[in-house]
């Protein structure tokens, strides 16, 4: 973009913010086309979505139905619906509530070492949680915790809160030192500040970190496969229960895919102005 | 700054709102998929799950938070009238959704006993059934393996001895399962599994197309013939014969070793006492067989056949672009279903052989109780009558597919039954002559490691081996590996197996 400045001639300028354009819209065009196709496939009967791409085919809603038909026993789509919404929002809103005074402690008034902790609570992140799958399984097992939804919100929470501080430190780091400085002249004292001063400026770093922790752990399926496969499982478990080792299903999975994606996409976009405006603010100050 | 003040409110009620809507939308999920359960009240407070058993808050089935209190061992006396339930690990096929769908009105209604079933793809059963079998994780009290696992866990004393179960149960008829299925599933005279669906493999022919070409199918092809009927007849538009080219032990691995051992060849020599000895992928039967495979699926085989499987063959061939097809002897029954566009155009034909008499692959997806199961008794209960012949009876009368589509290959009765003869006309003979003739015992023409196995070897090793290999065998039929180089490093991974 800098480049703009010392360009010589307007037309170079313009051919290339217009060829720029098209590559954008190609590469949003490959990252969109497989979502598109899914929620296409998702009302096509097994026989075409099989068979080589149609675009134009009658569509119906029968896969929807199938997939959202209640069989006692089994899981069913509302069950794991309510499992996900419940897993997600109790463990999004534990993160925030333990995100919030931590990164005020890194970046507000920072503890001693505070370089250190922010070190340290990214590389829990660093293991691949498959390399300590075995150790929380055990753990879970003795515990008791196996198959319950109580583990899957412990590990929701642990999963999305490194990235939690980290995300809201830098929100916290965008407020001017003067204002809080000012409203502890008038006397405000530590939670007041937060709750009148602080929490107001940052709401848009906020929506966005929360939006993510819902992203991260409604989407999560290894860890819910592993540790809870039986009642009480989530969505993506779910979506793959409608996997057929022998027959035809990728209608069916489409349509189940479709189905569990939607609470996230609604849920982005309502959120998005918040979001974009969130991840904007540390980039443009 | 003030923007983001003024802003604020307006997509915060936003934000706000949809989580209530959302949450009124699972509240009133969770209570219509088990009327009672409360969804909201009791998860809030993160305890553990509820059973969504349809019980109130204080039945809580054995899934999960027993381990410590074992509160409900005592559900196998059913005098209490405590709702008993069971967890079962199931893979996601036609047959096994069907008893899913039919277990609430055929099982639980005369036994009081819920059957709560978690549906896994067959990689993620696998790695979940194997660990909780092995580590006591008590996640399940049946579980699906298959005939590759059932044995090996059997010989570690990680399952429950059915036969003990059995023996006293003259109902269940053991002797109805197929004495090569039930050899299978058995390690030392114990019987571990109990299957639930089995199959062979066999040559699914369009008698149509070869008849217009001028060819002719035997009973009993050898791959020869086979080969020279599917190059005879591969046409731009029709393919001659549809291999499974996808790697994976299970995908290309299963179809591959089967032709591997009627060619000479084997996986690895087996040492006197039955471990694993030198790997033979180095011999000249093992080449053979594998250039035969390659060429076979390059010459007249389906395009893209690298990414190729049961589901893309399926489709090829009732898409009508392939004239034959090597695979599940468990396909017939889809290609002869009333929605199928090739219903009655087709004819079957033995697994094709070269040096041994019989080839065709053996498999049965069963049902067993892991050793450490709290409460066998009721786990039997399930597994008897979800492997019974009066199961296969009852689907037959109750499913929309009516008797084509009960679990082929595992009794002898569900083959002399006459609505089965007649709705499976087309492929019953021919299934029943394939599982019989399956080489379970001998596949080759030397001895094998390990446990009996046809289209693997029954040896845990297998399954990383088996599929490194076909990792580069699917590389060289796409052309993009030659098979010096795989074989060589083939020889490389087997060898690592040796002991």
């Amino acid at each position: 973009m800098s480049g703009g400045n010392t360009g010589p001639v307007v037309g170079a300028r313009g051919l290339g913010s217009f060829l720029l354009g098209i590559a954008t819209w190609i590469i949003t065009l490959l990252f969109f086309f497989p979502v598109f196709w899914m929620v296409l496939n998702g009302f096509k009967e097994e026989v075409d979505a099989n068979t080589d791409p149609k675009l134009f085919f009658d569509p119906t809603l029968d896969r929807f139905s199938e997939v959202t038909e209640d069989t006692t026993g089994l899981l069913s789509f509302s069950e794991a619906f309510a499992n996900s919404f419940w897993s997600v929002l109790i463990s999004t809103i534990v993160v925030m509530a333990m995100a919030i005074p931590a990164a005020y402690a890194l970046s507000i008034r920072p503890v001693e070492k505070w370089r250190d902790v922010l070190f340290f609570f990214i590389s829990t992140k660093f293991l691949p949680i498959v390399a300590a799958i075995l150790p929380l399984w055990i753990i879970a097992r003795d515990a008791g915790l196996l198959n319950t939804r109580l583990v899957l919100i412990i590990l929701y929470t642990a999963m999305n809160l490194p990235l939690a501080v980290w995300m809201l430190r830098s929100f916290f780091n965008e407020v001017p030192k003067e204002l809080i400085e000012a409203a502890s002249i008038d006397g405000a004292k530590i939670s007041s500040q937060i709750r009148s001063v602080i929490l107001p400026i940052v709401a848009p770093g906020l929506a966005a970190t929360a939006l993510l922790c819902v992203i991260f752990a409604w989407n999560e399926f290894f860890l819910a496969v592993q540790l809870n496969p039986v009642d009480g499982t989530t969505v993506p478990v779910w979506v793959q229960s409608n996997v057929s080792s022998r027959g035809n299903f990728l209608a069916k999975l489409s349509a189940a895919s479709t189905l569990a994606t939607l609470p996230v996409v609604l849920a982005g976009w309502v959120a998005q102005k918040r979001m974009i405006r969130g991840l904007a603010m540390g980039a443009i100050k | 700054m003030t923007r983001s003040d003024r802003q604020g409110p307006g997509a915060w009620i936003k934000l706000l709102s949809l989580l209530a809507a959302l949450a009124v939308v699972a509240a009133a999920c969770g209570s219509s998929a088990s009327s009672d359960d409360g969804a909201s009240g009791d998860s809030s407070d993160d305890s553990a799950q509820d059973d969504g058993s349809g019980d109130d808050g204080s039945g809580d089935d054995g899934s999960g938070d027993d381990d410590g209190s074992g509160d409900d061992d005592g559900s196998g006396d059913d005098g209490s009238g405590e709702a008993r339930s069971i967890n079962v690990a199931i893979v996601g096929n036609p047959q096994m959704e069907d008893i899913a769908a039919l277990t609430p009105e055929l099982f639980t209604a005369d036994t009081g006993i819920e059957v709560n079933y978690t549906f896994l793809e067959e990689q993620t059963l696998r790695e979940i059934v194997t660990r909780d079998v092995a580590a006591g994780g008590d996640q399940f009290d049946v579980v699906m393996i298959g005939m590759f696992e059932a044995p090996q866990f059997g010989a570690e004393g990680l399952l429950v001895d059915l036969n003990t179960y059995a023996a006293g149960d003259a109902d269940y008829n053991v002797d109805d399962i197929f004495p090569a299925v039930r050899g299978g599933l058995s390690y030392e005279g114990g019987l571990y599994a109990a299957p639930f669906y089995a199959e062979s493999s066999f040559v699914m022919y369009r008698e149509d197309l070869l008849e217009a070409a001028g060819q002719t199918m035997p009973d009993a092809p050898t791959w020869d013939e086979v080969a020279a009927i599917a190059r005879a007849i591969d046409s731009d538009e029709t393919a001659g014969i549809c291999l499974r080219g996808k790697p994976g032990w299970g995908d290309l691995g299963a179809a591959f070793t089967t032709v591997l051992n009627t060619f000479g060849g084997t996986w690895w020599e087996a040492n006197p006492d039955g471990s694993i000895g030198e790997a033979q992928v180095d011999q000249p039967e093992f080449r053979e067989a594998l250039e035969f495979y390659v060429n076979l699926v390059n010459d007249a085989g389906e395009d893209d056949a690298a990414n190729s499987s049961f589901v893309e063959c399926l489709n090829l061939y009732q898409e009508g672009k392939v004239a034959m097809w090597y695979d599940a002897t468990v396909a017939a029954g889809l290609l002869e279903a009333n929605d199928s566009a090739v219903k009655g155009l087709n004819n079957f034909a033995l697994a094709p052989t070269k040096e041994t008499d019989a080839s065709g692959w053996l498999w049965a997806w069963s049902l067993a109780i892991p050793q450490n199961s709290p409460d066998p008794d009721t786990a039997w209960e399930y597994l008897s009558w979800a492997t019974s012949a009066e199961y296969i009876a009852a689907a037959g009368e109750a499913l929309d597919g009516g008797w084509a589509a009960v679990p082929p290959g595992t009794r002898a009765s569900t083959y002399d039954n006459p609505n089965y003869q007649a709705a499976a006309e087309a492929f019953a003979q021919k299934t029943l002559d394939a599982m019989n003739a399956a080489p379970i015992d001998n596949p080759g023409t030397t001895p094998r490691p390990g446990l009996p196995g046809v289209q693997y070897v029954g040896v845990p090793e297998f399954q990383d081996v088996g599929t490194r290999c076909t990792e580069l065998f699917s590389s060289v039929i796409a052309g993009n590996m030659s098979i010096d180089d795989a074989l060589s490093d083939c020889q490389d991974i087997a060898s690592q197996a040796s002991s």
